[in-house]
């Protein structure tokens, strides 16, 4: 039985007939039908894949211009020493929309008049940035920054990220943005 | 029977494959030293299996995805082991390639005719590095969380590219179900799926050039079967048994899970990749750049051993080839250990690692008596007094309450708050007023003159006497027990329970026996409405009013306001220097708060020492 098994030419083995134009045209057809065919769904797939570059933002967070409430004045230490605060605001995670969801934290420090937020994202790699004492530390490659945000060693790339805050009546209100680590300076992602 | 396999063979020509699979040439004889590469191959044969078995009861979801390998870890028939077999299979892919890699640069396999299958492997080390990247973020526990948003803000850092990189691998500018229905996709799916094929063609190229023999002479030529794939199987059995013993006896962590609000200062990546972590935190890596140091560097180091086949045509070029990687390996060998070390030398990294392992036991605890609402279990600990309580005392109240055995840079203004509530602290307050509240002198203000001059104190100095005499003892406890019933606490005695009704009476006339009277009634400055009453005892108007005192709802109400009117003396005659609290702290953060206080909580499982 073995014996009676077809031999297949090898494709080595076969005479390629005189090309024509009619084969070249056949050849080419079966490229392009080939490359449809191929891309239209790679194409399709990456449209889908990019779709967080594509899709059109939706609002965000807070009020008409963005600012959230995260603390009330009392909370304020008068001495200078920064307080941590979480930011509650909707989240809009995936198919769900998570009502006074905890978005991040921030530090809130008054200096002479002014109020300073800082954002507890180290801006080295996205880490959380804890205050201790007299200064911020990060624990993850520990990145170190002076009380007022700027940096004491090498690790991370900038000061620490400021955001806009601003007081109403007796409200503490922060415009809540996060920013690209690693970099220089503070980009908005 | 052999009729049947004579016709498969001639429908199919399996025999011509299984001769070509099996009879190999080994010049040289079977060696221990080819084990390797089929080692490789059993691992991930062993995370296909455990892979499918995982699949089948992962459900990647921000609210689902820890709650669903808790079940695997803690719930699920041998779920522990295949979890755990995954979880240190992956590893032991990782320790297998780097020796595979290190055996096939010193026995010169990558030079020619070798090239493209050298490259193919390095290919295939990415993809297992890329499989075990994608793969610690899955249980959604804190550690994967936090590591693995260090490494996609790395990506961030991509040259040109960076920030739309990470963002179509997150799945969006925040981590959220999207980040892990990708990673998912990518581990389960297109890295395998890549990994199948390029190990396909691995072996296939492999089998074209045939075993790389140092020196052939050394033995009789022997073919792969049986001589070489039993030494295959005796090391695959070796690696099956280290990774079973590891997964049965020390199993797979599963941290707390993941919460983007929740500060995690243990964040540090799988061990395999801790000395690139402590790497970016070297003098040079700052020098260079966090760029440089993440991206480059390591891309580098990478690009000198793919270009390893041609630096080998050089003269001198495969010493080069087989120092360098040998410094490479030790180099990392080497960061690791600073790592582990520092990170062993560190009193805030042990304080953290031992904060989430708490946690996480707290909240497989808590998944177990309270079953994990749809919500997911990240509000179990949210909602949970013991979790909750500590920190928000800690950051609200300890400066002035200050806990035993820690260390203020000033003394207390309050008195410690350990037994609030308790038939101890009762008892104090009865007969011990001022000694009770002692810290409070310590205000430099003399804003403690309030309490401790006030009616109370001399009430308490007054009846030291007959509060302390044993002979009253009874009477005592019976007032302790009515004044306690009030918590509603879950050891209180019920409204009707003979010591509680004396310790009504006692209450109400201060009879404390049938001879001993007390210098005043309670009720003579206090209102309260017993437990089970509609009838309030006393006018009140001059002391705290002690309706459910000690209960969740009275220490909500003291910490929202001590100036509140049903405090009279606390607040109206300025009495106390507490603030309120009312604004500082959300009406869930009170919650919890009280409720820690008053011990409204699920207790906490005994732990049962981990052997480590």
């Amino acid at each position: 039985m073995a014996d009676s098994k077809p031999k297949l030419p090898k494709s080595s083995e076969i005479e390629e007939p005189a090309s024509s134009d009619r084969r070249g045209f056949l050849a080419a057809s079966a490229v392009v039908t080939g490359a449809v065919c191929t891309l239209a769904p790679l194409g399709a797939a990456a449209v889908f894949v990019l779709d967080p570059l594509l899709r059109k933002k939706t609002g965000g967070e807070g009020d008409g211009d963005g600012f959230i409430k995260v603390a009330t004045l009392d909370m304020i230490h008068e001495d200078g020493t920064p307080v941590e605060a979480k930011v509650i605001a909707d989240r809009q995670n995936a198919w769900n929309l998570e009502k006074n969801a905890e978005i991040g934290t921030v530090y809130l420090r008054k200096v002479g008049e002014n109020l300073i937020c800082f954002s507890a994202v180290c801006p080295h790699l996205g880490c959380f940035v804890q205050f201790k004492g007299d200064h911020y530390h990060c624990p993850c490659h520990n990145s170190q920054f002076d009380i007022d945000g700027n940096t004491t060693n090498a690790t991370p790339p900038r000061p620490m990220d400021t955001l806009e805050c601003k007081v109403e009546g007796n409200d503490v209100l922060v415009k809540y943005q996060t920013f690209l680590a690693g970099l220089p300076e503070q980009v908005t992602v | 029977m052999k009729r049947l396999l004579d016709w498969l063979d001639d429908r199919t020509g399996y025999r011509d494959l299984m001769h070509e699979a099996l009879y190999e040439r080994i010049p040289g004889g079977a060696r221990w030293r080819y084990v390797w590469g089929s080692t490789l191959v059993f691992v991930f044969f062993l995370q296909v299996i455990t892979g499918f078995c995982l699949w089948m009861a992962y459900s990647p979801s921000d609210h689902t995805a820890w709650e669903s390998v808790y079940y695997i870890q803690h719930q699920m028939t041998f779920g522990h082991v295949i979890r755990g077999v995954h979880h240190y299979a992956a590893q032991a892919m990782v320790v297998l390639m780097v020796v595979h890699l290190m055996q096939v640069v010193i026995d010169g396999a990558y030079k020619a005719p070798r090239e493209v299958n050298f490259w193919l492997g390095i290919i295939l080390m990415q993809l297992v590095l890329a499989l075990g990247l994608t793969g610690y973020l899955l249980p959604w526990d804190q550690k994967g969380f936090y590591a693995t948003k260090v490494a996609t803000n790395i990506m961030g850092q991509t040259p040109f590219i960076g920030p739309q990189l990470q963002q179509v691998v997150q799945g969006g500018v925040e981590y959220g179900h999207h980040t892990l229905t990708r990673f998912f996709a990518l581990h389960a799916g297109i890295l395998p799926a890549l990994f199948v094929a390029f190990l396909a063609l691995h072996i296939y190229v492999f089998r074209r050039h045939g075993i790389t023999v140092p020196n052939p002479d050394r033995a009789p030529e022997a073919k792969f079967w049986p001589d070489q794939v039993l030494k295959d199987g005796v090391a695959c059995l070796a690696v099956l048994a280290a990774i079973l013993a590891l997964a049965w006896f020390r199993g797979a962590e599963l941290g707390a899970p993941a919460n983007a609000a929740e500060d995690f200062p243990a964040a540090r990546p799988e061990w395999y990749y801790l000395f690139l972590f402590q790497f970016l935190k070297t003098g040079f890596a700052h020098q260079i750049g966090e760029q440089a140091a993440a991206i480059f560097v390591p891309g580098a180091l990478m690009l000198v051993i793919m270009l390893m086949p041609f630096i080998a045509k050089v003269r001198g070029g495969h010493a080069f080839n087989v120092v360098f990687l040998v410094l490479l390996i030790a180099g990392a060998i080497g960061l690791t250990a600073m790592a582990i070390v520092e990170d062993n030398d560190s009193a805030e990294f042990q304080a953290a690692t031992a904060q989430t392992r708490s946690d996480a036991e707290r909240v497989v605890q808590l998944a177990k008596v309270e079953g994990i609402p749809p919500q997911g279990a990240r509000t179990l600990l949210r909602n949970d007094p013991l979790t909750q309580g500590p920190r928000l005392f800690n950051q609200y109240c300890a400066d002035c309450h200050q806990p035993e055995g820690v260390k203020f840079d000033h003394p207390p203004l309050a008195p410690s708050l350990a037994e609030f509530g308790s038939r101890n602290w009762i008892r104090s307050v009865l007969t011990d007023f001022a000694g009770h509240f002692e810290a409070v002198g310590n205000f430099e203000g003399g804003e403690g003159a309030g309490i401790l001059g006030g009616d109370m104190a001399t009430w308490s100095s007054d009846n030291q006497m007959a509060l302390s005499d044993k002979a009253n003892a009874a009477g005592v406890n019976d007032l302790i027990e009515f004044l306690y019933s009030q918590s509603g606490r879950a050891d209180a005695k019920p409204t009707d329970d003979p010591s509680v009704v004396h310790g009504r009476e006692v209450f109400e006339t201060a009879q404390l026996t049938e001879a001993v009277a007390l210098s005043g009634a309670c009720i003579d400055c206090h209102a309260m409405q017993p437990v089970g009453d509609e009838l309030q005892l006393g006018e009140g108007g001059y002391a705290p009013n002690l309706t459910g005192y000690g209960s969740v709802a009275w220490i909500k109400r003291f910490v929202s306001n001590p100036a509140d009117d049903v405090f009279p003396c606390y607040g109206g005659s300025g009495n106390n220097a507490m603030p309120a609290f009312a604004d500082q702290l959300s009406e869930h953060q009170l919650e919890m708060l009280a409720r820690w206080l008053a011990g409204d909580y699920h207790p906490a499982a005994e732990t049962t020492a981990v052997g480590e």
